[in-house]
């Protein structure tokens, strides 16, 4: 019985959060209102200070986390979750998916998380209708899940934006934009090659000045997460050895992920592993 | 010599770990009722382990939507046995006293074969449980034959549950009809495991 209690309860709070969000949204005139959370601040903000009709606007979610606090990459790692949003756009708009910046790696314990501290912006691109006129609010509401290296909290919020119809100019985000770092493609004349080696995959990479390298996997159960990844030169360039999940899921036979450098940038990279 | 240290604890820990369709490692740990439960003094019977963190809103999902406490009922109903762990290393802040722990499943009106606690995290760190929760089961000959997530939907939302396909549940109706687990790994999700 008390469950049931606790559950309704907990229903009714929810209720009420969201009761409060709309609340905060409809009382505030802002036109990118700030959710503030217990660990977060959330906030939608556009690369273009107008919705320009027929064409591809940037938008992001921009988390600003407390101290100490991180969220997660699409792969979050040992544990947690990424952020998610849910659209309510006007007619005609249509959202892409989060695009995720390069992450970082944390390690808790014996454990690793892949995601981002302090300020992070993920980007979607919106696509504005061509007949859309006078001004529109794009709202969506954000889940994400924030943890310490005690604790796990899910936040939540509605953020929203209200934006002119027309050509516009950058914004005053329009830098921030430009500074997320998205996984780009290798660069011309690196060469890859992957091989299985018993309980671990042998990348080896030729062309590249880079060294300290290390691989995020999109998918899970594929790489122990928390393993170093042990790098070494090569006549031909640098081999990384990357060590397989103790618990692995489903067959390992291509190396599709992020290829991360020591400086936060990241190379898209999906290549076959040979061998068994 | 930090990264050293690190190193060898690290390959410590990944050279324990449990995999799926080998034996599982055998633990000894205190009851939070009072006496040692040694995983192996089961052998004969199908044992699944769940490993626990009371403060985890991932568990609260599962034990406020009372699917949990349906799972152990329905295992236990069926022969099997099945042992909560609670790994919170001692000191942490969401550490648990047995009295604590045994006082929050009474609460919750939780129902495994017994509740135990590994404050040194030498039973979670062998199975190479990450997350809370992560489920385990070994069968009668004592291998490991599943090593996942509980259910397929990633989430703190208890209203999830009743759309979601149980991994554990569906690998007891399988090896209960004498089939090989279909799904015998999956990807846990959860809070991290506070080692």
């Amino acid at each position: 019985m008390k469950l049931r209690i606790g559950a309704l309860s907990a229903a009714a709070a929810g209720a009420l959060a969201a009761a409060l969000a709309l609340w905060w949204w409809l009382a505030s005139g802002e036109p990118g209102a700030i959710v503030r959370t217990a660990h977060a601040q959330a906030e939608l903000v556009a690369a273009r200070e107008a919705a320009e009709p027929g064409a591809t606007l940037p938008v992001a979610l921009r988390l600003k986390l407390a101290p100490g606090w991180h969220t997660y990459w699409r792969n979050p790692g040992d544990s947690g979750q990424p952020a998610s949003l849910q659209w309510r756009l006007p007619p005609g708009f249509e959202a892409g998916a989060i695009r995720w910046p390069v992450p970082k790696r944390k390690m808790i314990g014996p454990l690793a998380n892949y995601g981002y501290e302090g300020e992070v912006l993920l980007p979607v691109e919106l696509r504005v209708p061509a007949d859309v006129k006078g001004k529109v609010r794009l709202t969506a509401l954000a889940k994400w899940l924030v943890c310490d290296p005690d604790h796990c909290i899910p936040e939540s919020g509605e953020v929203s934006l209200e934006l002119a119809v027309g050509k516009g100019g950058p914004s005053r985000w329009t830098p921030a934009f430009e500074a997320i770092e998205l996984p780009r493609p290798a660069p011309e004349g690196w060469k890859f090659a992957a091989r299985r080696e018993a309980n671990r995959v042998l990348l080896e990479l030729a062309g590249a000045e880079e060294q300290a390298l290390h691989f995020f996997p999109y998918e899970e159960g594929k790489v122990q997460h928390a393993a170093p990844q042990a790098a070494e030169r090569t006549a031909a360039g640098t081999r990384l050895a990357i060590p397989a999940a103790a618990q692995p899921v489903g067959e390992w036979t291509r190396l599709h992920g992020v290829l991360a450098t020591a400086s936060g940038r990241g190379y898209e990279i999906d290549i076959p592993i040979e061998g068994k | 010599m930090r990264t050293l240290l690190a190193l060898a604890l690290f390959t410590a820990l990944a050279a324990q770990a449990a995999s799926v369709g080998a034996p599982a490692p055998d633990f000894t740990l205190e009851s939070v009722s009072g006496g040692a439960v040694k995983l192996s003094q089961y052998r004969g019977r199908y044992v699944v382990l769940e490993w626990v963190n009371p403060e985890c809103p991932y568990v609260r999902k599962h034990y406020g939507s009372a699917n949990m406490q349906r799972l152990q009922k329905e295992a236990t109903a069926r022969g099997a046995l099945w042992l909560t762990i609670n790994s919170t290393r001692a000191g942490h802040p969401e550490h648990k006293s047995p009295a604590e722990m045994a006082a929050w499943m009474k609460r919750m009106d939780a129902a495994p074969t017994a509740t135990l606690l590994d404050p040194k995290g030498a039973a979670g760190r062998a199975y190479g449980a990450r997350t809370t929760p992560h489920m385990f089961i070994v069968d009668p000959k004592g291998v490991l034959v599943y090593a996942g997530a509980i259910d397929d939907r990633r989430s703190t939302d208890p209203d999830d549950v009743k759309t979601a396909k149980n991994y554990v549940r569906a690998a007891m109706d399988e090896l209960l009809a004498g089939r090989p687990v279909s799904q015998p790994s999956t990807p846990p999700y959860g809070c991290s495991v506070k080692y």
